[in-house]
């Protein structure tokens, strides 16, 4: 009788235990891309925003006022697509309660969704390229990549000065996103002086010997790859490089060289000059890259970090604000962050002057040549010049 | 049912007699089976809940369109295409000009329908895989054409904050009661394709699809019929895009790829391509089954196959062949 009853004991305590546990569970939305062309950088920055949430429930949970909260990632495929991002946002809104998003991440979803997320005051993290992705309508909405639209510019100088290409064709998928990057790209080529063109194709296609043989017939010296997706870039490269294409490859958009190097093998991607988001040299950025490829067992998209400095970012405001209830304090605390000691280095938030509010992520970026399978940092940028 | 009959023009003869018993024994298992499944989201009053069950009506009424242009025995890959069309003719007449949700979504049904005499002047001579192909050509042509003409369509950025539907000065923006909409939407798409199916209309798509050279020998000209049906179910398919825009507040030529004249396909052909109520069986099964599977990753694409594949091979009638199996059974008829 006594055992009994000290199990019953036992047994409510245990529940009261759970309970408990259970009211204090901070929900964190993951809408992304993990199935399809779009998955490698998905589950990229899905990584990055667990291992923010791991690294803080490890560290004994986020106190926010007198109650400490256990972070849970809820992530949900949006197989990059618009319509179905309706859904899943819809689905992390009213079924799981979420208010605080890591993703979207794709331009045409991120559309969809901005007046549901806009309705629900949700606080979001984005690396959508479109300029309509922030500002003032929007001002949940913050921006954690540094887009073509700041980074082609420097890039293309510093690449037509040291490179010495001239003569470009650029490919890009042919959606929001890709043509989103072409504006950017083409008028950056053109503003530093080199003969440019650009070449469309659509999103997920793997055979592109009948475009890249179109492409060669133009007599160029070098093929910009700028942010497609990274297998897709890996295998433009491994099939430019079969069809005996010698010139240079460069690609001024999102970082890809994990998946280009293993798409392509590290014949095919030696001497091509990337955008690197990160110093893989620094030593704090060492540490992070050391650390994830211990907890995942891959190699790191350069966009993982991003979202892991976003998400502390994310989960710091709500300290600051004191409330993960009103997410409209929890915004205005995030956009009050400066100077933020991340893995990125120092996190500020700018903007204003091209998008009307100070959203858009700054940090240092570089641009690396691939050497064996890894990158080496070759020159970095601010908005302004690389050097 | 007797006010149908008043305004069908055949003459209530022995042959009428077959069908109408058939369809009452039918019509009590779908009763059964939809009524309850209907008023479902209104009981648990989610708004997920409610997401789901219009996105099952909205894929419904698409398919329904599908499945009255397969009546002549014409699979079109333009579906996609047409939907898009009644999209975004119905979001610009809203966004541009002003008109009212349900005039924008009469507009959506005539820019589809002019858009589908013309292309099935053209296409409708074809047969078989070459028509399948022109439809195809036409879905990428429509999104290229969209893509070039950003000022019209917004290009890739597609059109955003496309009003709420208003009906009357009533808002319907809510869930529940864009949901209430829908259901009445498709309730009407149904009665629609009922009569014409029922009607010698569809007698004569029958006799098309059935027996082409005894269907002109018998003086059915097919041409007429094969674009009329063609028309009719691109209008259905314009109108239900006009809706899409509504619910979704956002289009883009992406959301009109070919891939959507697929999964209308496949939901009709889950469903049952000869019965009326096939496609709302098809989207029934179809819309929910990915978000079940959604946090399985990328298995969640092998799952799916494998339902489809177990569905195709052992359900060779759709859903609607096992259904209409069970009513006969119920009545006794076996």
């Amino acid at each position: 009788m006594k055992k009994n009853l000290a199990a019953l004991v036992l047994g409510a305590s245990l529940l009261t235990a759970a309970h408990a546990q259970a009211e204090d569970v901070l929900k964190l939305g993951a809408p992304f891309p993990l199935s399809g062309p779009g998955a490698a950088w998905g589950t990229a920055v899905l990584n990055g925003v667990k291992l923010a949430a791991k690294d803080v429930n490890e560290a004994g949970g986020l106190k926010v006022g007198d109650t400490t909260y256990k972070i849970e990632v809820v992530a949900y495929d949006d197989k990059y697509s618009a319509s179905e991002e309706v859904t899943v946002v819809n689905r992390l809104l009213s079924v799981e309660g979420v208010k605080f998003f890591t993703g979207p991440i794709p331009s045409a979803g991120l559309l969809a969704v901005q007046p549901m997320l806009k309705k629900a005051d949700a606080v979001a993290i984005t690396l959508a390229f479109t300029s309509k992705a922030i500002g003032p309508d929007y001002p949940g909405i913050f921006r954690v990549s540094i887009t073509s639209h700041e980074m082609a510019q420097p890039q293309v100088n510093w690449l037509i000065k040291n490179v010495g290409v001239k003569k470009v064709v650029g490919l890009f998928e042919n959606d929001e996103t890709g043509h989103a990057m072409e504006a950017d790209t083409a008028t950056a080529y053109k503003k530093a002086g080199a003969t440019y063109s650009s070449e469309f194709f659509e999103r997920g296609t793997v055979d592109f010997v009948s475009l890249l043989t179109r492409v060669l017939f133009k007599d160029i010296d070098a093929i910009e790859l700028s942010g497609m997706s990274p297998t897709t870039s890996g295998l433009i490269i491994k099939q430019a490089r079969e069809l005996g294409f010698t010139g240079k490859i460069v690609r001024t958009g999102g970082p890809a060289t994990q998946e280009i190097v293993h798409v392509a093998g590290k014949e095919a991607a030696e001497g091509i000059v990337v955008h690197a988001p990160i110093n893989p040299y620094d030593e704090q950025m060492a540490a992070f890259i050391a650390r994830y490829e211990g907890e995942y067992g891959a190699g790191m998209n350069g966009f993982a970090p991003f979202f892991y400095d976003g998400t502390r970012m994310m989960l710091k405001a709500m300290q600051d604000a004191g409330t993960v209830e009103d997410p409209i304090a929890v915004r205005d605390a995030m956009a009050a962050l400066s100077e933020y000691e991340g893995v990125l280095g120092k996190v500020s938030w700018v903007g204003e002057e091209t998008y009307g509010i100070n959203r858009q992520i700054s940090v240092p970026f570089y641009i690396a040549e691939i050497r064996d399978g890894k990158e080496k940092v070759v020159a970095t940028c601010n908005v302004i010049v690389c050097e | 049912m007797s006010e149908l009959q008043q305004t069908n023009p055949v003459p209530a003869t022995a042959k009428w007699k077959i069908p109408q018993e058939f369809l009452t024994a039918k019509s009590a298992t779908y009763c059964a089976l939809f009524l309850p499944l209907a008023a479902l989201p209104l009981l648990i009053d989610s708004s997920f809940v409610y997401h789901i069950a219009i996105l099952v009506c909205l894929n419904a009424i698409i398919t329904s369109g599908l499945g009255v242009i397969v009546r002549v025995d014409q699979l079109s890959l333009a579906h996609g295409a047409f939907a898009g069309i009644g999209a975004y003719a119905s979001a610009l007449a809203v966004i541009k000009l002003g008109v009212p949700f349900l005039l924008s979504l009469v507009l959506a049904a005539l820019a589809a329908g002019v858009a589908a005499v013309l292309l099935g002047r053209l296409v409708l001579g074809l047969k078989g895989v070459y028509f399948v192909l022109a439809t195809f050509a036409f879905n990428e042509l429509f999104r290229m054409i969209m893509l070039l003409l950003p000022e019209i369509s917004g290009g890739t950025n597609g059109l955003s904050n496309i009003p709420a539907a208003e009906i009357a000065g009533l808002e319907i923006s809510s869930k529940p009661g864009f949901y209430i909409f829908i259901a009445l939407a498709l309730a009407a798409t149904l009665l629609v394709v009922w009569m014409i199916l029922r009607s010698p209309i569809g007698r004569a798509f029958d006799a098309i699809s059935g027996n082409l050279p005894l269907a002109q020998a018998s003086g059915i000209p097919p041409r007429r019929y094969q674009i009329l049906a063609f028309t009719s179910g691109s209008v259905i398919a314009g109108v239900g895009g006009g809706i899409m825009a509504a619910y979704v507040g956002f289009i883009s030529p992406e959301s009109f790829t070919f891939w959507f004249s697929v999964n209308t396909i496949i939901m009709l052909i889950v469903g049952g391509r000869y019965s009326i109520m096939g496609p709302v069986l098809g989207a029934l099964l179809l819309t929910p089954l990915p978000e079940v599977l959604r946090s399985t990753g990328q298995l969640q694409q092998i799952i799916y196959g494998v339902c489809l594949i177990a569905i195709l091979r052992f359900m060779p009638g759709g859903v609607s062949g096992l259904i209409d199996r069970f009513a006969e059974l119920m009545s006794g008829r076996k």
